[in-house]
């Protein structure tokens, strides 16, 4: 009996001199790196997270916020718009924007503007202006207006009512475009301080109840490119205090019309400025199917103002195999019905991203429109932004 | 907390008097009045019911038929979030404490049975989390965001105390003429 009462006494010396040979870990964090081109969000209301399309890893999560960001590289800070109730669904509401910082992508500061940040899906409700010093918010109570907000100083410089239009289009400095509901542009420019220095209208270029532009719009090399619901696009841009909108060009030939084409889906128009490509989803569809996934992904060349590539998910089927020989997942059948956003990213040699409502994302070869991996489980369905 | 109080009887007062200012417009305007027509038409606001054309568009009596919990259902044709009907309340009511929301947005959808076409407003029902339950889209002549009366892509959680979206309901306004 005295034998074996020495046996465990043995075992936890044996096991403390194994462990004294172990230097005991310690947790640490993670920081990240320079940000490349290939690095993009998925920003959604449930978390925002990011991706390098080049490795398909996952990098990091923003909390929660409206599902818009923006992203301001000079200063190494992404902003976030947020609402908060003091009873998580009721009770004061407080909205601020959120400062966070690039590389540990932690809240630093937050900025307290009025509580009206609009509720809208699938387009972003706050914009870096092309100063970097001035970030925009877009109000909604339903009246509309925006929030001028300083970044440098942290802090909210002014409240400006924008009756019946929406959408802040960047373009030279401090000014930017919106989209108004009687068919025109309207151009606000501010001075230095945020304040508004002068406002702009447009003519008439477009009808809201025959064929509206989409509220998705893309950043091209001059200015921004508009996308009507029947296939019209429109170049806009300015220049000092004046509106220039191009001839409508159409984006559909004449057989195209008959096979009932037509531009939709989420954000489904996306621009590679440099390159002067737009990649646009289309589907077929009549009158109101705005809203439907994108069958093919046309790529145009805007200089040209024709198109250039059709990309069909049809094809996905026979890349299926070729999938899983580079070691994929069986993709899904959802794919068929083809995408709802699509992002292109930055660089020579850009990567389209293209996701599904169900949760299939796709890093394409932007050129050649090759597939070069899928990503799952990528998170909530949110919009896709460059990092 | 005295200021929330203050800011209730205001709110209190001002409701009062925008009721007893459309009753007495109501009173004093045709049914087919500039008026009502531009209120119907454009803002899509639920007091709609407090003018005189609103109550002569009444649903009473409208004959249709169709599953409330279905997005098929011929009410829902420019709808945008879930439906209520799926989440304790009906497709004219809101599930138990939650709130309407006051401010809309409209669509026109076709009843079937009568082959007449209506002026719908979708209500959201507000003051808890989304109830994910019947999701449903449809676009029948919905327009983008910057059209705010037309778009379904905005939460219209607007005049109500939290502004928190949970689901819709889509209330028959009256006939599109």
């Amino acid at each position: 009996m005295h034998n074996f009462s020495l046996i465990p006494l043995l075992l936890i010396m044996w096991i403390s001199s194994s462990l004294s040979d172990v230097i005991p870990e310690q947790g640490t964090h993670e920081v990240l790196s320079e940000p490349t081109d290939n690095w993009f969000m998925n920003v959604s209301a449930n978390g925002s997270y990011l991706f390098d399309s080049s490795s398909g890893e996952m990098l990091g999560m923003l909390a929660p916020t409206r599902g818009s960001i923006a992203v301001n590289q000079s200063r190494g800070e992404v902003y976030t718009p947020e609402s908060f109730y003091a009873r998580k669904y009721r009770g004061k509401r407080e909205d601020v924007i959120i400062v966070h910082d690039m590389k540990t992508l932690l809240p630093l500061e937050e900025i307290d503007v009025p509580d009206k940040i609009a509720s809208v899906f699938g387009v972003p409700v706050i914009k870096l202006l092309n100063n970097k010093k001035h970030l925009v918010v877009y109000n909604q109570v339903p009246a509309q207006s925006l929030s001028i907000v300083d970044i440098e100083n942290r802090e909210f410089v002014a409240e400006i009512s924008t009756p019946g239009c929406a959408m802040m289009l960047p373009v030279q400095n401090s000014d930017f475009l919106m989209i108004c509901m009687d068919g025109t542009l309207q151009m606000m420019q501010l001075d230095d301080d945020g304040q508004e220095l002068n406002r702009v209208r447009s003519q008439n270029f477009f009808s809201v109840e025959n064929d509206a532009v989409f509220d998705r719009v893309a950043k091209t090399k001059k200015g921004w490119i508009l996308i009507s619901h029947s296939g019209l696009a429109y170049n806009v841009s300015v220049d000092e205090s004046r509106i220039i909108i191009s001839e409508p060009w159409p984006l559909l030939t004449d057989q195209d019309l008959e096979e009932q084409w037509r531009p939709g889906g989420g954000s489904f128009v996306t621009t590679h400025r440099e390159l002067n490509l737009a990649y646009i989803l289309m589907h077929q569809g009549g009158v109101d199917t705005h809203h439907e996934p994108g069958s093919e992904i046309w790529v145009f060349d805007l200089n040209k103002q024709k198109r250039i590539k059709r990309h069909s998910s049809e094809k996905i089927s026979s890349l299926e195999q070729n999938a899983k020989d580079i070691g994929m997942k069986n993709l899904s059948g959802d794919l068929q019905k083809g995408w709802n956003n699509i992002l292109v990213l930055r660089g020579e040699n850009p990567k389209l991203i293209a996701s599904t409502e169900s949760g299939v994302l796709q890093v394409y070869d932007a050129l050649e429109m090759k597939l070069e991996r899928t990503i799952e489980e990528f998170g909530p369905q949110g919009l896709l932004f460059r990092f | 907390m005295k200021k929330e109080t203050l800011f209730t009887k205001i709110n209190f007062w001002i409701d009062k008097k925008a009721d007893h200012g459309s009753r007495q417009l109501a009173r004093l305007t045709s049914r087919r009045s500039f008026l009502g027509k531009l209120s119907l038409s454009v803002l899509g606001m639920s007091s709609l019911p407090l003018l005189p054309v609103a109550r002569s568009l009444a649903a009473e009596g409208l004959e249709e038929e169709g599953d409330p919990k279905s997005c098929d259902y011929w009410r829902y044709c420019a709808i945008g979030g879930t439906l209520c009907a799926c989440c304790g309340g009906s497709a004219t009511s809101c599930p138990p404490g939650t709130e309407l929301s006051l401010v809309t947005w409209i669509g026109t959808c076709r009843n079937p049975i009568d082959d007449k076409d209506y002026l719908i407003s979708y209500n959201d029902c507000c003051g808890k989390t989304v109830c994910n339950r019947c999701p449903c889209h449809n676009t029948e002549r919905e327009k983008p965001h910057y059209y705010q009366s037309k778009s379904s892509n905005i939460l219209w959680c607007f005049g109500t105390e939290s502004q928190a979206y949970h689901c819709t309901i889509a209330l028959v306004k009256g006939e599109y003429s």
